[in-house]
């Protein structure tokens, strides 16, 4: 996999990508901003995009840069990453179009295995959205979303799909066969009263959507 | 003396005629009951007489005004018992009928009603639960002993006529002059109670009421203290003409009290003028300033403060400061405006209470003037400048928060993430049994570094060791960190944590300016003195100079929260450098 990395924090910047190249990910081009990033794109275009939410000291540019790269390298995932775990700023990023973007805290450089989930995932066109968001609009209390209609082994499934995970990475996370988690799928749905969706990362801003209440 | 009853004014009626004649009958008495004395002691009957006289005068004139009129009764009642109680210098055959009794039981009285008129003036009744009780005593003492002493005496053993009137029951030599001595001490016992009751009295008393009462007390105080003098000569049996000279001198002090009286409703008199007065200064104020002080100095009170409203819920003093609050348990009087609503308020002593006429008087007149236009833009104007000035802390205090956030998020925060991802390349190249150590080094020193940074944002926000040591450490600190040199002579008390605080970031933010404006090899010094509870705090470089409010951007903020605290912040600057001041009031 390749990837260009886009962070102002040079520190930071300059440990994720050693990190990276430890597990064998080829990093393209680090960039401090917008316009180095996109140059860097052009030339050489890379697999996915690793970037902070926040380019500068003004506030979140990051998402304003994932549209530009969204509009001229479709074909690039985009994975911000963000020193705070805010839902909006997921939210944000999937109205733009949910196919191969990621969210993660910036926290996750601890956890390697999530790291290259998620980037192996959006490289792969699906989504991947922090665990931490999801658990905690999950644990948020609401009289609005019936949660508690769901068994436990659906909350489960509704938090992998909330992670933007497709139906198999779905069965892959928990050791269920395909067949059972498309039957929990159905269950959900029908619970909450959502509609069906085609597409699985649809899905995705769906149930994130339906979990803000 | 009974005509003079009679002839007292109905209040409101003229007292100047009242006075007069009643004047002239107490005069006309005191004269006609001296007769047989005036060869033989004309000065003591002229003091007789005046004393007399005055205490019957200075009673009708306390009549007159319905706040003093039972003072008054209480001093024309000590006229006729001064009177009666000399009637012992008669000769045998003028004491004749009940005159000598009268004269023996309420003599003394004089003392006890002057001294209960002296004690309670101004007020009509006494105050203290204890006053009353002393003159429970005293009543009981003056009464009761004599009517004692009549029973078990002859008439002549008091040196009457022996053919007066008397109580005679059972005649007994011994108890008698038992009971006579007894009857002194405990009369000087009195004297000297009632001494004590009026300097505490003296002592609790404020502002205009402290002005109305010290004569009277002043007064009381001296009778007291030459009576019981008095009394002792003749208990401890001392010559002839040390007790006559103390006699005299007693009776002189007496009229010190007429005149008490007419030295404070003199003062009373002034005072209500003094509002008529009011109106014509406050009709040059030209700032809210001008009109505190006009009410200040017209009532008396100088602390007095003009509060303003700022906000539906919230005033502020008329220079635009927060209320202490003192100043906020202080007695508040409406100052009306014409619509019936009020434009200010006066926070005024409580102890002025007692004459809310004259407080009321001086808000209505003050009210009235602030509704006036040239006042009226000059609250606008105040108020806009505490407004304005309470935003532009607010938006200090929110530009301080994020200038926080920024510092952890690119900071400390960038680091432990770095530290993160060091460990997580440590750990797996652990796994795949290859050398981590030099990952866990680097993330050793990052968090080294994240460390300094914490510190470094933490003293930023609050240094701990200001508010542990105080300001001379906190600013030892900062000066240990600058490039340049700089000279400390800073106070080592230590301050309230507002101006503490307040004083380490003018400071902190002054020194910056200096290494940012005046040049590498300026230097400064800090001056931190405390004297007459005014805290002056002094930065001065050599440098170039040119530091302002608009340039040394970070000294416009701080010069609000240093009004805040009543202070103020002044830059001079010049070809030799540039200086600092900031001054604030701390008690």
């Amino acid at each position: 996999m390749r990837v260009a990395l886009t962070d102002d924090a040079v520190l930071f910047r300059e440990g994720l990508a050693a990190l990276l190249r430890e597990l064998g990910i080829e990093v393209t081009h680090q960039a401090g901003d917008e316009r180095e990033l996109l140059d860097g794109i052009a030339a050489d275009p890379p697999d996915v995009v690793i970037m902070d939410i926040r380019l500068s000291a003004h506030g979140a540019e990051g998402l304003h840069a994932a549209e530009s790269i969204r509009r001229r390298h479709p074909r690039v995932g985009i994975l911000l990453l963000s020193a705070y775990a805010e839902t909006a700023y997921a939210v944000r990023l999937l109205e733009g179009g949910a196919t191969g973007v990621g969210y993660l805290v910036k926290d996750r450089v601890g956890r390697v295995e999530v790291l290259e989930d998620a980037l192996r995932r959006v490289a792969g066109g699906q989504t991947a959205i922090d665990p931490e968001i999801v658990q905690r609009l999950m644990d948020r209390p609401s009289r609005r979303r019936p949660l508690d209609l769901l068994s436990g082994q659906e909350r489960k499934v509704l938090q992998h799909m909330a992670e933007g995970r497709s139906n198999n990475g779905v069965a892959e996370a928990m050791f269920l066969a395909p067949k059972t988690v498309e039957k929990h799928i159905l269950s959900i749905f029908k619970k909450l009263g959502l509609e069906q969706q085609e597409q699985d990362n649809r899905r995705v801003l769906a149930v994130l959507h339906w979990l803000q209440g | 003396m009974a005509a003079m009853a009679s002839a007292l004014p109905v209040q409101g009626t003229s007292p100047v005629r009242a006075i007069s004649i009643v004047s002239l009958i107490a005069a006309a008495t005191a004269v006609l009951s001296w007769i047989p004395t005036w060869s033989t002691e004309f000065a003591l009957g002229t003091i007789y007489v005046f004393v007399v006289t005055s205490f019957a005068a200075s009673g009708v004139f306390l009549l007159s005004d319905r706040s003093t009129s039972r003072t008054g009764w209480a001093m024309i009642v000590a006229a006729i018992c001064y009177e009666a109680s000399w009637w012992w210098t008669w000769p045998p055959e003028w004491e004749i009928g009940p005159a000598p009794l009268i004269s023996f039981l309420f003599g003394y009285w004089w003392f006890a009603v002057g001294g209960l008129a002296l004690l309670r003036y101004p007020e009509p009744v006494l105050s203290r639960r204890y006053e009353r009780w002393y003159f429970v005593y005293f009543a009981i003492w003056v009464a009761g002993v004599k009517l004692f002493i009549a029973a078990v005496s002859e008439p002549e053993w008091a040196g009457w006529n022996p053919d007066a009137w008397w109580l005679t029951i059972a005649p007994h030599r011994g108890l008698f002059d038992a009971a006579s001595a007894i009857f002194k001490v405990g009369v000087m016992v009195l004297a000297v109670g009632l001494i004590v009751l009026l300097l505490l009295k003296i002592r609790r008393s404020r502002g205009l009421e402290r002005a109305d009462s010290l004569p009277a007390s002043a007064a009381g105080i001296a009778i007291g203290f030459l009576g019981s003098f008095y009394i002792a000569a003749q208990l401890f049996h001392l010559s002839k003409p040390v007790t006559d000279a103390l006699r005299t001198i007693t009776a002189l002090t007496a009229l010190i009290a007429p005149i008490a009286f007419l030295i404070s409703l003199t003062q009373r008199r002034l005072a209500r003028s003094g509002v008529a007065d009011l109106v014509v200064r406050l009709a040059d104020c030209t700032s809210l300033k001008d009109v505190q002080s006009a009410l200040r100095e017209v009532l008396g009170d100088p602390t007095m403060v003009l509060a303003v409203q700022a906000s539906p819920s919230r005033y502020v003093t008329c220079e635009g400061y927060p209320l202490t609050e003192r100043e906020m348990a202080r007695w508040r009087v409406p100052m009306p405006a014409g619509n019936g609503r009020s434009v200010a308020l006066l926070l005024v002593d409580p102890a002025l209470r007692r004459r809310a006429d004259l407080v009321r008087s001086g808000a209505v007149a003050g009210g009235l003037v602030l509704e006036n236009g040239l006042l009226r833009d000059d609250l606008a104007a105040q108020l806009a400048q505490v407004q304005a000035s309470r935003r532009r802390i607010a938006e200090a205090g929110l530009a301080e928060r994020r200038r926080i956030e920024r510092n952890l998020h690119d900071g400390a925060q960038q680091l432990l993430l770095r530290v993160m991802s060091s460990l997580s390349l440590a750990k797996h190249r652990a796994q795949r049994g290859r050398d981590p150590s030099d990952a866990i080094e680097t993330a050793g020193n990052d968090l080294d570094e994240a460390l300094a940074e914490l510190r470094n944002l933490a003293r930023g926000i609050h240094p701990a060791v200001l508010g542990e040591m105080g300001l001379q450490p906190a600013l030892q600190g900062v000066a240990d960190r600058l490039t340049i040199p700089v000279t400390l002579d800073v106070t080592a008390d230590r301050l309230p944590d507002p101006i503490e605080e307040t004083l380490y970031f003018v400071i902190c933010e002054a020194l910056t300016n200096v290494i940012r404006h005046a040049g590498a090899d300026a230097a400064a010094t800090v001056r931190v003195t405390l004297r007459d509870g005014t805290v002056v705090a002094r930065v001065a470089d050599d440098g170039r100079g040119g530091a302002s409010f608009e340039t040394g951007s970070g000294l416009a903020g701080l010069r609000d929260r240093v009004e805040t605290l009543r202070g103020d912040m002044t830059i001079a600057t010049g070809g030799d450098g540039t200086t600092v001041t900031v001054r604030i009031p701390c008690g």
